[in-house]
């Protein structure tokens, strides 16, 4: 009877009735809710700053930025691989900056275990726990000894998990780094937090130029899509099919022109936004996490051979069953800010169970009219000091302030400055009329 | 005659107390230095061929920012000269040049009503030259170097 009740006891306690037993929320407790088996890919920066060391930047948008990303990349995944961690309390970035550097801003703040997974490293979870971050500084190796840091920051608790690393690469970037010193253009960034601007919620990575006044050429907008020709309509929209064969098409009264088959829908609007759904169920038992979703969404966007101008990762809204990112066009370095009133970003994809359900893309594409020269006198000073004058607070604090590319009165796409103040946008322009 | 006298009196005393008659010293202008250059310091040295001189004023503060070299003769020669209104947002930004050599900042500011503010700095620039030959040496203990 005892040995009756001691086996008893043991499989009440070891074996798993309904699914756990007496020590499942200890065995089961995990913080890899994120998990996911799905093919992923580590989330792109919304823009890469390279550090000189002397307080002085240049930043990069979209692929312009891919070589050194390329070469910075290397560092992050052999420095996630050899996992000589430590955590730092009240990093502050000005340091960080002080040596040359690279500066991965992320649009999006998230788990780090996660992102280390999607490099395929598997991550040391009890560790690292709910670190997450929104910065990440590569310190690439400066002196004798070899060594390249790499921080993931987290801006709102001014912490970080450093990984220190071994490595030749460090050397090479360092050089590299130089070369972009030596090379750069009359237009360099200053970081905010180095220059004590305290009207700044946070460091802001802003650009000046050395001349009195900034010569660039305007960017024009072109179509892509010509509606009344169905043949070309067919031939750019078939990267979303597959083939020409099972498709109907239809143009309706609004001039909306349609393409679809039995699972896929896709629409072209007259002011130039073209929308793509799919309603093709998925069988696959794969959970969505963050970077699997990326990775589809980046897949997919590979396929549309009709985007020809650059793009950046500018947004990421996690919802109960999807994960939406937004991107935004970039030409020669500089933001393209839509003039669409319908669409805020340039591109929008929807994943869900790591397919792309919903795409949505303005149309069109940009390009630098290098027959035309501006000039731009106004500088970020000018323009923080309207934005002051314009939103009425002379306490005002700035979220951010950056130039981009955006539509003028005559159609034409100029530079202009915005800045972000309690959420308002202020836009002013380049020149001083 | 007396009354007179004693009015006089009266009136000079009057004005040697009062206030009103009394002329104070004026404010200094506020400014204070966030970035680019340590002005607390007589002589800083530096690899960097510019500096970005960065802080807070009040709105309406000129200031003028201006870098010196000695010439041949020995005498100070002015290089560059900057002026900068201080906007709504308070603060003040300049990118200056360095010259190789012994630069002198110096920076004035003057606010309405208040007095000039003014303070310099030497500012030694090496050639880079040196910082690769530093950042690639590899030292040895007793090696003197």
């Amino acid at each position: 009877m005892f040995i009756v009740a001691i086996y008893q006891t043991g499989t009440l306690w070891l074996e798993n009735y309904s699914g756990h037993n007496f020590f499942y929320y200890i065995t089961s407790w995990d913080t890899s809710s994120w998990r996911s088996d799905a093919p992923k890919k580590p989330i792109d920066a919304e823009f890469i700053t390279v550090g000189y060391g002397n307080k002085m930047y240049s930043v990069f948008y979209g692929s312009e930025g891919e070589e050194i990303k390329t070469s910075c990349d290397q560092i992050i995944k052999q420095a996630l691989k050899e996992e000589n961690m430590t955590v730092v309390d009240n990093v502050s970035i000005t340091d960080l900056l002080e040596q040359r550097s690279i500066v991965y801003t992320m649009v999006y703040e998230s788990l780090l275990a996660e992102y280390i997974d999607s490099w395929g490293i598997s991550p040391d979870e009890k560790e690292l726990g709910t670190a997450a971050f929104d910065t990440v500084v590569v310190l690439p190796w400066s002196g004798i000894n070899g060594e390249s840091r790499v921080l993931f920051v987290n801006s709102s608790s001014s912490s970080a998990v450093e990984y220190k690393v071994n490595t030749q690469k460090g050397e090479s970037l360092y050089s590299h780094i130089e070369a972009i010193a030596r090379g750069n253009s009359s237009m360099q960034y200053i970081s905010t937090a180095q220059n004590g601007f305290n009207i700044f919620s946070r460091n802001v990575f802003v650009p000046q130029w050395s001349q009195s006044v900034l010569q660039y050429s305007p960017v024009v907008k072109k179509d892509i899509f010509d509606i009344d020709d169905e043949g070309d309509m067919l031939s750019r929209m078939d990267v979303f099919f597959g083939s020409y064969y099972g498709q109907t098409s239809d143009v309706d009264a609004g001039g909306v022109y349609t393409l679809s088959d039995d699972y896929t829908v896709v629409k072209y609007y007259p002011d130039g936004i073209m929308e793509y759904y799919s309603y093709k169920s998925q069988d696959s038992n794969q959970s969505q996490n963050l970077y699997s979703a990326y990775n589809a969404c980046m897949e997919f966007l590979a396929k549309d051979t009709n985007i020809n101008t650059d793009y950046y990762i500018s947004g990421v809204q996690i919802k109960n069953s999807s994960i939406d990112f937004y991107f935004d066009y970039c030409i020669d370095n500089m933001p393209i800010v839509s003039d669409s009133p319908l669409m805020s970003h340039g591109i929008e994809v929807s994943v869900k169970d790591n397919v792309v359900r919903k795409y949505r893309r303005y149309a069109y594409d940009f390009e630098i009219d290098s027959d035309r020269v501006l000039e731009g006198n106004v500088d970020f000073l000018d323009a923080v000091n309207e934005s002051v004058s314009k939103s009425g607070n002379t306490a005002a604090v700035f979220e951010n302030i950056f130039l981009g590319y955006a539509k003028d009165e005559d159609e034409n796409f100029v530079l202009k400055w915005f800045t972000v103040i309690d959420g308002n946008v202020y836009e002013t322009d380049l020149k001083q009329k | 005659m007396k009354k007179l006298f004693i009015m006089f009196l009266f009136c000079f005393t009057v004005c040697l107390f009062s206030s009103a008659a009394y002329a104070g010293p004026l404010d200094t202008t506020e400014i204070e230095f966030t970035g680019g250059l340590d002005f607390d310091k007589e002589r800083v040295s530096t690899f960097d061929d510019s500096k970005q001189i960065s802080g807070n004023a009040k709105s309406g503060t000129v200031i003028n920012i201006t870098v010196s070299t000695v010439n041949f003769k020995g005498e100070m020669e002015e290089q560059e000269s900057y002026e900068i209104e201080v906007g709504k947002s308070g603060i003040f930004s300049q990118s200056i040049d360095l010259s190789l050599g012994e630069n002198v900042v110096e920076v004035t500011a003057q606010q309405k009503n208040c007095e000039e503010y003014s303070v310099s700095t030497e500012v030694v620039r090496k050639n880079k030259v040196i910082k690769y030959t530093l950042e690639n040496s590899i030292y040895l203990p007793g090696s003197g170097i």
